[in-house]
Formats: C-alpha cells, structure tokens, sequence
C-alpha cells in the first residue's frame, strides 16, 4: 500500500498542477471529462479485470445517474447531493437486477445481456419525452456548489472531479487489498476452485457488478451537473465500448491502467482532430497496434512496477 | 459418525457412475476409496464436496443432511476437498493462496476494509502468521511471495493441501494425494497425512496406489461401476477375491 501510496501522490500532483500551468479552458475541460471516465474505468476493471466479467451496458448507469440527479435537482429543485444519491441507489438496484442473470451467463451471453440493458436504457431515454426530455433532451442543470464554493467555471469543476477520482481510485486500491479483493482475484480460476474453498462465487460477482454500476453512476451525476445539459445521443452503446476500450488499452486489472487507458482515449480524438480526414484511421491503427504488441495494455510497459498488477 | 452417505446415486445419461453407495466415516479415522478407473471415485468426492447434485439419496455430515447445501457452504462446514489436479490462484502468491481460505473465517466488515481500520491490518497479521505456519508444516515457507508458476508440480500439491487446511476443516477429500510424485515426495505425503491424522482430522482419500492405501488406511471402500463391491480392513480387501477379480482383471486387460 505505501508503495502505491507514493505513486498516487505523484501522479495527483501532476494532475493538480496542471491548470495551474496550463491555464487554457479546453485543455482543462478535456481534462475533466478525463476524470469523469476514470471514475467509471476504475469501476468496470474491477468488474472485468477482477471479477472476470464483462459489461458492455456501463453507459447504461452513466447514464442512469446523470439523468435521476439531472431531472431531481432540474424539475424538482432537490439539492445536488440527493439528486447525486438517488442515482446511486437506483443504479445499485438496477445492477442487481442485472447481477442476477449473469450468475448464470457467461461469455458471449452476459455480454449480450449487458448490451441489453444499455440499449433498454437508452430506448427510454429517447421514449419517455415527458421525464427525460426525449431525444433533443434537457439543459439548466444546475451547477454543483461545494461547501460553498459554486463548481462553475472549468477550473473549479476540474479540482471536484479530481479529487473524487483521487477517492475512486483509493477506495478501489483499498478493495483490492483488503480479503474482498483476494476473493475477487480468485474467481478468475474455474469456479469449482475457489468454491471449494469457501468462497461464495455468487457473491462476489454480484458485488463486482454492483460496485462498477456505483462508480458509473457518480460519474454521470459529475457530467450531468458539468455539462448541465443531457441528451441520450451521450448515453450509446458506444460509449459502453469506448469504456471497455480504455480498460484494455490501458491494462486489464489494473488500476492505473484504468486510469491511463481513460486517459489516452480522452486526449486521442482531441489531438488527432487536426489530421481531420485520417483521425479514424490513425485511431484504429493504434488500437490495433496495442492490441498486437502490448496485448496486457499499456500498463505492461513498465513492467512489475506497477500497482496492483497481477 | 463424521460423514455418513445413503444409497448415493449419481447418472450421467445412462451411465451409473455412483450407484447406491453407503459408507460410514467415524471421526479420526482414515478411509480409503479404490477402484479401477473409471470406477466412479471422483464421482463420488464431487457429490460429497457438492460440485455435483445425487440424483438419489442423501450425505449426512455432522449428523445433518447435507444434499441442498452449494460447495462453498460445505467447505464452510468444514469439507475440504483437494482436487486430483493442482490449479492453485495462478494470479494470487502462495501466501496469498492460503490467505484465501483464512479470509473465509476471520474477515472484518467491507467498512473496514475499504477505510483500513486498524482491525483489518490485526486481522490480516493474525492470518499471515497462520499461514506461515501452515506452510511451515508443509516444508513451503520459503517460498512464500512465490506465485505458483514457479512452483515444481510437488510443491504445488503440497499448497493445495495447505490451502484447504486452512479452512480448518474436520473432513480432508483427498484426491490421489501421491499420483505422479516421486518414491521421495510419496514419503513426504506420507508423512503429512499421519500427522494430520494425528491432530484429529477425518481422512477420505481415493487412491490407485495399494501400498499407500495399506500404509495409512484402517478402513477401504472397494468401488467398481459405482457400486460398493467390498469394504474391510486393507488385509481383508487384498484377500477379497471379488476384489482381486475386478483388479488383476483390468490389470490383464490394460497391460500394467
């Protein structure tokens, strides 16, 4: 833990520093959505990377949580902070609605059932116009205000959603070394292994599924109050992809490959905008490059050195 | 009684692979199961470690029945079951392997472990140090922060054994404790055996190997296609003809 320790301050102090020097508000609200997708990432690897599942249906509790606090704290003047936690519980019960087939599916089938419920998700987003604006969606979100502090400007909105991935990623780490995490390490094994031991399977998949729908759900609650606009065209299958992307990319089951692979797929589509024509095609290129010859992600790049790495 | 099964029954399609069994295992004391491959021994410890549901009849453990209970709630009770091929955490260090199987009695709450109380780094020192001893008794402690890749094929059944006592449990399933080892590492199983059996656990073990069975067995069970052919001491069963039939039968037959 102390070892991580010292990274993490590292790294965060950069992060810190960062607007400090780079004063541009673009580059700070790329930064921002940044923290936004490490906050999920940190979730879904501890789900796909740990727990050894897959969900291709994330944007589906990104979403569910930008739109509960965005409609509670719009339509209904609820305080952020509750909005904020009513998209929590409602993810959480949706997840477990979700956890419990997938005690049964594996593979190709829970993939497809996740996919499922970010569709579904997505279908009600355009449909129920009356709650959800429909498909041109809603905006006056209001902004965030902490402890006093109104969240904003850029500058402002990128020290709140840092700090929280700061915690994200604490509790994560926290999580991974604590007995949960060995338990969840060890479902990657065939499952007759670690239940002979006394392991309850069930459980932890459950928790897994659990755990990464509450990381995506605050995420969409920070963007909801960030962008103060929605609409469900933020909220597609491509998104759940996108995600699942940046975990491999970065590095499966790996923390800082959670954040890394978030990271790069953030700032990639901003700097190849300028080679316009050819931006799809360099991104592909580099996708598949990784895929080839770092097929740990990025992360494997600094090998052994890295943070709760396997 | 520790462990008691009735008319036990397990098909697969038309197949009887266990057949109506009944064995009884008294406390501290050590069984052997035999047969010929095929025989339904292995069968027979995935319907008693609850990896596989009998189509008849019940398992009595503790005097409770157990048929309903999932695997991991019979490990909880204290079946420990040591499978016939190693697959150790591959991800997990060996100490880590065996900190799995403490975690499952002594683990402080999620609050905790996701602040880092103080009681979780007390918990985690506690099983660190019971792990060390198990591995200890197991001539691993060197290779403690080892993952098990690294480990010979010996080492690492030996880590299996040490994971499932780390349950604690009353019952030990072993599967083909010696097969592949070498005369030396046989010994060594040997040896760990008796002293567990010492220190009063209840031993089920399947086995090819008749000098090992007669070397710790009181009791042996004879299965063949599933059915119980013949039960007694080691001696009885090497001078039961049926018994006899049935093996230098396959032995003709298989060439060994």
């Amino acid at each position: 833990m102390r070892k991580e320790l010292k990274g993490l301050v590292i790294f965060f102090g950069l992060i810190f520093l960062f607007p400090l020097l780079v004063k541009s508000p673009y580059y700070i609200g790329v930064l921002v959505f940044w923290g936004i997708y490490s906050i999920i990432t940190l979730g879904l690897t501890i789900l796909m990377g740990y727990a050894g599942q897959i969900s291709l249906g994330q944007a589906g509790f990104f979403a569910v949580g930008a739109y509960t606090s965005g409609i509670l704290t719009t339509r209904f003047g609820l305080p952020p902070w509750l909005g904020i936690l009513a998209g929590l519980g409602l993810s959480l019960l949706l997840s477990l609605f979700l956890a419990l087939p997938s005690l049964k599916l594996k593979g190709h089938y829970l993939a497809m059932a996740t996919l499922g419920f970010g569709e579904i998700v997505h279908v009600v987003l355009n449909a129920w116009v009356g709650v959800t604006g429909g498909p041109s969606g809603f905006g006056e979100i209001p902004a965030l205000s902490f402890l006093g502090w109104k969240l904003d400007s850029e500058m402002s909105f990128f020290y709140f959603t840092w700090g929280w991935v700061f915690l994200f990623f604490l509790f994560s780490l926290s999580l991974l070394k604590s007995p949960y995490g060995r338990a969840l390490r060890s479902l990657h094994a065939e499952e007759r292994i670690p239940l002979s031991l006394g392991v309850n399977v069930y459980f932890y998949k459950v928790f897994a599924f659990l755990w990464a729908a509450f990381y995506a759900s605050f995420a969409g609650s920070l963007y909801a109050h960030f962008m103060t606009f929605l609409s469900p065209s933020s909220f597609t299958l491509i998104l759940s992809i996108l995600l699942v992307l940046m975990i491999v990319v970065g590095g499966l089951g790996n923390l800082w490959g959670a954040l890394l692979g978030a990271g790069i797929l953030t700032f990639l589509p901003e700097i190849l905008r300028t080679f316009e024509d050819f931006e799809m095609l360099i991104y592909g290129t580099f996708l598949i490059l990784v895929m080839i010859f770092l097929p740990k992600g990025l992360v494997s790049l600094r090998r052994g050195k890295v943070a709760t790495g396997d | 009684m520790l462990l008691e099964t009735k008319n036990l029954t397990r098909y697969f399609g038309g197949v009887k692979a266990v057949d109506g069994v009944d064995i009884e295992v008294k406390e501290g004391t050590i069984k052997g199961i035999i047969g010929p491959n095929g025989a339904g021994k292995t069968t027979f410890f995935h319907l008693l470690s609850g990896h596989l549901p009998p189509q008849k009849g019940w398992i009595k453990f503790k005097g409770e029945i157990i048929n309903h209970l999932p695997p991991f709630e019979r490990a909880r009770k204290g079946i420990g079951r040591v499978f016939q091929q190693p697959s150790p955490f591959e991800n997990l260090t060996l100490m880590e392997n065996i900190l799995i199987s403490l975690d499952i009695s002594n683990s402080p709450s999620l609050f905790t472990s996701l602040l880092r109380l103080p009681s979780l780094g007390k918990s985690e020192k506690e099983k660190e140090k019971q792990a060390i001893e198990i591995l200890h008794f197991l001539n691993l402690e060197k290779k403690l922060h080892h993952f098990p890749s690294s480990l010979t094929h010996f080492e690492r059944r030996k880590m299996e054994i040490g994971r499932v006592l780390a349950l604690n449990p009353s019952l030990l399933l072993l599967d083909e404790p010696t097969a592949g080892l070498s005369y030396r590492e046989k010994e060594e199983i040997k040896e760990i055996i008796w002293e567990l059996k010492e220190k009063g656990l209840t031993i089920l073990v399947v086995e090819h190997d008749m000098e090992l069975i007669t070397d710790i067995c009181e009791e042996v069970v004879v299965l063949n296609f599933g059915k119980k052919i013949a039960e007694g001491s080691p001696w009885e069963i090497k001078n039961n003809p049926l018994v006899k039939e049935v093996y230098l039968g396959e032995e003709y037959a298989s060439g060994s």
